[in-house]
């Protein structure tokens, strides 16, 4: 869970979890309250379906020695809050409600016990839409930036497969749309850079070459010209694809790329590579043959 | 328009190869056949027998055209059997049904119109969320290169060998045979057809545990999926399954919070009853092993789902035949974690070429 470790947080990293799992929302702290209302309201076999299985949670997942036992053995510091899924939040609350309705002998009053409860319900939760509701403008769900960025690169290109470099949200996006761009850069790569994690010294090595084009791309740091040429170069990455406003564009330029496009929101540059290995897909053929 | 109308049409298609394979699998068990059930068991099921047919394909390098092809005649298969096995069942099963919508039309309407209502707001939202660049990504590189796995999502360049920790999760392999059969693509089909399929299931579930607790007061079935479909929209911050459901339904993770979640739990309440408890061992079974196909997550995650709603089940019947069932259903969880460790502390790698 981001910014949360268990060894730091010991016997409070169980509670510390639970306030980042709810965010704004007060939904989990109505689990229990849900259940004790099932106990008296409901009819006797709810007490088996609901309570029992909450009272093992309490012993176990919400038990704040669970987690430092835990990690003992593994590390979960990034999977643990998914033991909160185990909590049948929404399905105990609803059928608490829907108890509570049920209670309403005239249907006056389950109207008002059903209106009420919703309110009560928006009242405690956190809209998943609460900055707003962005809706899609294609049928692939994805900024059209990412569609034009495709083609110019594909346009320019003389090769099926092009290598390029994006500034972060591009980067995210663009392979889901196009297979057939290939990114200097992994997921992780560009996520360490961005904050600052150091990784294990060999690995550093490995990575030695993205890392300096992200710390150009990403981070907008001035890199010796001859450096930034000599990553894009190794790794085989002709096309930068940057935001128009980034303060990086004369830098580019000065590095050698030129200008091919361009769209409303980004500028696509090129890398003429000194050497160049076009990607080509491996060939299986001869080993089906053999098997 | 063509990709919306595809990711319309492959919703039911989805349902139907589900529902065939559930309704097979209840054959197989004795089991009455129900709608509901049928269609989520069957995703668990398609999921086990999906796996079966990838993973040697996968092992063997062969092309997704292939797999494509196996999977088709498989599907096909499936539905072809249910409706010749089925044979006579089928005019009293689609009569019952009948009889059961029109005794309580203004319910199941209502139950429609949400769920409906749902898939409409996900389809048209817009969501960037980082493990697309791997989910979606992964999809879209298998339909590129026509391979399995072979290729990094992230990057597009050959890896040398399998990532184990994704190697048994097969589920955007099959999202990519179906984008083959569709002649869809990735992002179309995850992020419409897939993310309306987890909200069909995930309220198809509602809709069971409802029934099981309200019985034929199908009202109470349509307020609870009222309140629970609320609560969804309302139950959000960055790890919550609901959040999972409406923003990137098309995940395993958000079938594993949200489908498979609530099957363990309404297992655990039939178990309660203490009858047929090997028809519903080996329905806990296909639904552990269905969920190892999933994500990964899974393996961790259900050995102690079915310790919470189990283990009062196996005090309060006294039942070692319940606690066997569950033993046995972990074991592919248990033993994906143990051959995931193995992997971790280098015991084997698993090649993408010959050696």
């Amino acid at each position: 869970m981001q910014g949360l470790d268990i060894a730091e947080a010991g016997l409070s990293y169980t509670f510390r979890c639970i306030k980042l799992y709810s965010g704004a929302s007060f939904y989990l702290a109505l689990f229990f309250p849900a259940v004790i209302f099932l106990w008296f309201y409901a009819p006797k076999t709810f007490r088996a379906w609901f309570a029992y299985p909450a009272l093992v949670m309490l012993l176990t997942i919400f038990n704040p020695l669970l987690p430092v036992l835990i990690d003992r053995f593994f590390d979960v510091n990034n999977e643990f809050y998914r033991f909160l899924w185990a909590v049948p939040v929404v399905i105990t609350v609803s059928a608490s409600l829907t108890v509570a309705l049920g209670l309403g002998r005239t249907p006056g009053r389950r109207v008002t016990v059903f209106l009420s409860s919703c309110c009560f319900l928006i009242a405690l939760g956190s809209f998943v839409y609460r900055d707003g509701f962005i809706p899609a403008v294609n049928s692939y769900k994805i900024q059209p930036e990412v569609l034009a960025v495709s083609e110019l690169i594909h346009a320019d290109s003389d090769v099926e497969y092009p290598r390029a470099i994006c500034d972060f949200d591009m980067e995210m996006e663009i392979r889901q749309y196009d297979g057939k761009i290939l990114l200097a850069a992994t997921r992780e790569e560009y996520l360490n850079a961005l904050s600052g994690t150091e990784v294990d010294e060999n690995i550093a090595e490995k990575q030695k070459h993205p890392n300096r084009i992200l710390k150009v791309v990403a981070l907008e740091e001035e890199l010796p010209v001859e450096e930034f040429q000599e990553s894009l170069e190794e790794t085989g990455t002709e096309y930068v694809v940057l935001s128009g406003r980034s303060p990086l564009l004369p830098y580019l330029e000065r590095a050698g790329l030129k200008e091919i496009g361009s769209t409303p929101a980004r500028v696509i540059y090129r890398y003429t590579l000194k050497e160049r290995t076009p990607f080509e897909l491996a060939d299986y053929t001869d080993v089906w043959e053999a098997q | 328009m063509r990709n919306v109308a595809l990711s319309i049409l492959a919703v039911p298609v989805n349902l139907l190869i589900c529902f065939s394979f559930g309704a097979l699998f209840l054959r197989l068990l004795r089991q009455k056949l129900s709608f509901c059930l049928a269609a989520v068991l069957g995703f668990f099921v398609m999921l086990i027998a999906f796996d079966f047919c990838c993973l040697p394909v996968m092992l063997k390098w062969r092309p997704l055209s292939l797999l494509t092809v196996i999977w088709a005649v498989l599907s096909a298969a499936a539905v072809l059997a249910t409706v010749f096995i089925y044979g006579n069942t089928w005019k009293s099963f689609f009569s019952e049904l009948s009889e059961e919508l029109r005794a309580h039309p203004l319910p199941y309407i209502v139950m429609a119109v949400l769920v409906l209502l749902q898939i409409v707001i996900v389809a048209l939202s817009y969501e960037f969320t980082l493990d697309a660049a791997y989910f979606v990504a992964n999809v879209t590189t298998s339909l590129t290169t026509n391979t399995l796995n072979i290729y990094d999502p992230y990057t597009g360049d050959w890896l040398d060998h399998f990532e184990f920790r994704y190697f048994f999760s097969t589920y955007p392999l099959h999202c990519a045979v179906m984008c083959s059969l569709f002649a869809l693509n990735a992002l179309s089909y995850m992020k419409i057809a897939m993310s309306a399929f987890t909200l069909l299931l995930s309220n198809m579930m509602y809709y069971l545990i409802g029934r099981k607790l309200f019985g034929e007061e199908q009202w109470k079935c349509a307020a609870m999926l009222v309140f629970a479909g609320l609560m969804n929209f309302f139950f959000s911050s960055i790890y919550t399954p609901s959040e999972f459901l409406l923003t990137r339904g098309y995940e395993g993770k958000a079938l594993l919070g949200n489908v498979v979640l609530p099957m363990i739990m309404y297992l655990g309440i039939l178990f309660y009853e203490n009858t047929g408890l090997l028809a519903r061992s080996a329905m806990l079974f296909a639904v552990c092993a269905g969920s190892t196909v999933l994500s990964n997550s899974a393996n961790m995650l259900l050995p102690a789902a079915i310790a919470v709603f189990f283990l009062p089940v196996i005090i309060k019947n006294k039942s070692w035949k319940t606690f066997l069932g569950c033993a046995v259903s972990v074991l592919p969880n248990l033993a994906l974690v143990a051959a995931y460790v193995a992997y971790v502390h280098g015991k084997f790698v698993l090649y993408t070429y010959p050696r």
